[in-house]
């Protein structure tokens, strides 16, 4: 006589549904390692940048620090950019790494210096220039696209 | 060791300043095909940022202390000064006319900031660098 097969359950599949319900308010939206399109070549640019030697600037300037690209990762990697264009990425002269993006009159500058502190400076184009620190940073990248 | 710094008087504010560039790091690309330069272009380690006096040498000598992929963008001695730095003079290796800008009164790491980006917007207003 057959019997049913008793599996442990590993995968929680007997989850009540009440409780996959509670699941998907407590984690966050899923992202896509895919999206938005450009991350991935920027992620490869920032590598790049380790490749640059010391007085890549031919005014003395430092190569780009470890910590400044890992810091600069993390802070991507934490902000929604999906609907963000491609922004350019940039050494600086102290070990640091800048990323740039500009929609319309709108200028964003962000930067990691090389103990992987962030900041940025928000412009318009011919006005004023605002700084400020990465908390506000996601707020910076809704005024480039005029959200 | 205090060292006293001067604005050099013999550079006027019409006078030209001279600065290698990198375009492929410090030009970002539009999407109308342009570049514009960025204000990362005028950041240095010290925060002094080497310029050469236009009036005293030429392009090609200044491009010849860099690298091949370099070049050079312009602007005017009064444009620095009113961002409340003076013109320091300051012989280097490569040429007698370089100087540096060296701030009046101390500046933050972010007001350096703010004025290398009004640097790069005084050059993208005044010509599209290539790159």
């Amino acid at each position: 006589m057959a019997q049913a097969l008793h599996l442990p359950d590993f995968l929680g599949l007997k989850r009540s549904r009440q409780d996959r319900a509670s699941n998907r308010r407590q984690w966050s939206e899923v992202k896509s390692l895919q999206s938005p399109a450009w991350l991935r070549e920027i992620y490869d640019r920032i590598s790049d940048l380790k490749k640059l030697e010391h007085n890549w600037d031919s005014y003395g300037a430092l190569p780009v620090a470890d910590g400044a690209i890992s810091s600069i990762r993390v802070l991507l990697s934490n902000l929604d950019i999906d609907d963000m264009p491609t922004p350019h990425v940039a050494p600086l002269p102290d070990g640091g790494v800048g990323l740039h993006w500009r929609v319309g009159s709108r200028d964003l500058e962000i930067e990691v210096e090389p103990n992987g502190a962030a900041h940025y400076l928000q412009t318009i184009v011919g006005g004023e220039s605002i700084s400020g620190d990465p908390t506000e940073a996601q707020n910076a990248l809704d005024w480039v696209l005029g959200k | 060791m205090h060292q006293t710094h001067h604005d050099a008087e013999d550079i006027g504010d019409d006078d030209l300043l001279l600065r290698r560039i990198t375009p492929s790091l410090h030009a970002a690309a539009q999407p109308d095909g342009t570049r514009i330069l960025i204000g990362f272009a005028f950041r240095e380690r010290t925060h002094e940022f080497s310029m050469y006096v236009a009036k005293e040498v030429t392009h090609e000598k200044i491009l010849s202390c860099g690298f091949e992929t370099q070049e050079i963008v312009e602007v005017r001695a009064g444009d620095v000064r009113q961002l409340g730095y003076m013109i320091v003079r300051d012989p280097d290796e490569c040429d007698n006319s370089h100087v540096f800008a060296k701030a009046l009164a101390h500046k933050t790491r972010g007001q350096i900031e703010k004025d290398c980006k009004a640097l790069a917007e005084i050059v993208n207003s005044r010509r599209q660098p290539r790159g």
